[in-house]
């Protein structure tokens, strides 16, 4: 791992995390509930260490698992985009049920304030990663680790 | 029976087009849940009304300009990595302006703040890109098993 890609990774999880906490506390005063930034970044803070680990886990043991099966590029792919989708939906698990342990309310607001963060995230991802392309015409997730999930 | 991948690809496009009408329409419960939720309780016709001219102005104003764009591109002979991204852009340009027409729509219907208008809209948006990325996802996944190649129907479908 190039320690400059851990250290900008990073740096680009904790601009995540303030900016998440901020509109997590504004989704949640709109539901007219109790909140506030310290608030929105608990909950953020736990919902990204558990992705991490999820990531983590999925960096160090897939790719060694998949040349000791033996796999073709296409097999490999296919398996990836299984597992990103799962990722997807695990996030969002872990999401309703986080903002509903922290602000202790019913499990539609919780899923509401889940899926608009979530979405909203890959729309922003989606725009970067299309901005940074077309400027400079590079994949920005080559060699960034932490970052890839979000 | 044996079909080509054209073929196939054809079928579960159409399955994926299927499940986003019935998605976009689904907005009609999603509206009245949500104002109902901030207390403008209005009848179902209001959201009806608010989804059809939703519906209306994505059909023939957005769709028709983001084909008017793609079909230039293909006519003079762009090249088709600049012809994905531009598709990718008219995407989520489009996604950016129906999130703000549904606002400005609730906003006038129901009269709402702007504020709340804007996180119905964000709310109403948001689940129906969350059920099409898992419809999306799940076809994809039925599609990989059934023909070993993997096939991109949503935008946001991989991000």
């Amino acid at each position: 791992m190039d320690p400059i890609s851990i250290l900008v990774d990073i740096v680009i999880l904790i601009i995540i995390l303030i900016l998440r906490a901020l509109y997590t506390n504004w989704l949640a005063t709109k539901l007219k509930w109790v909140s506030s930034f310290r608030r929105g970044f608990l909950v953020n803070l736990v919902w990204i260490i558990f992705l991490v680990v999820i990531n983590l886990l999925i960096i160090f043991i897939a790719p060694p698992l998949f040349i000791g099966l033996s796999l073709t590029m296409d097999e490999i792919t296919s398996i990836y985009i299984i597992i990103g989708f799962l990722i997807f939906i695990i996030n969002v698990i872990l999401g309703i049920f986080i903002v509903h342990s922290f602000y202790e309310k019913e499990y539609w607001g919780s899923s509401v304030v889940t899926i608009i963060v979530v979405i909203s995230e890959r729309v922003i991802m989606l725009i970067i990663f299309i901005s940074i392309f077309f400027f400079f015409r590079v994949i920005f997730t080559e060699g960034f680790y932490l970052f890839t999930p979000f | 029976m044996i079909y080509n991948i054209s073929d196939i690809i054809f079928i579960y496009n159409t399955i994926y087009i299927i499940f986003s009408y019935i998605i976009l329409f689904g907005g009609i419960f999603l509206t009245k849940f949500f104002t109902d939720k901030f207390e403008c309780r209005k009848p179902y016709k209001t959201a009806v009304l608010v989804n059809v001219i939703w519906f209306l102005i994505t059909f023939f104003v957005f769709s028709f300009l983001s084909g008017l764009i793609t079909g230039y591109l293909i006519t003079i002979g762009a090249d088709v990595v600049l012809i994905s991204i531009v598709g990718v852009i008219n995407s989520v340009i489009i996604l950016i302006i129906n999130f703000l027409v549904i606002a400005l729509l609730i906003k006038v219907f129901y009269k709402t703040g702007l504020k709340d208008s804007i996180f119905i809209s964000l709310a109403v948006i948001s689940i129906q890109v969350f059920i099409r990325i898992i419809v999306a996802n799940v076809l994809n996944i039925i599609f990989i098993l059934n023909t070993g190649h993997y096939f991109s129907f949503y935008v946001f479908q991989f991000f």
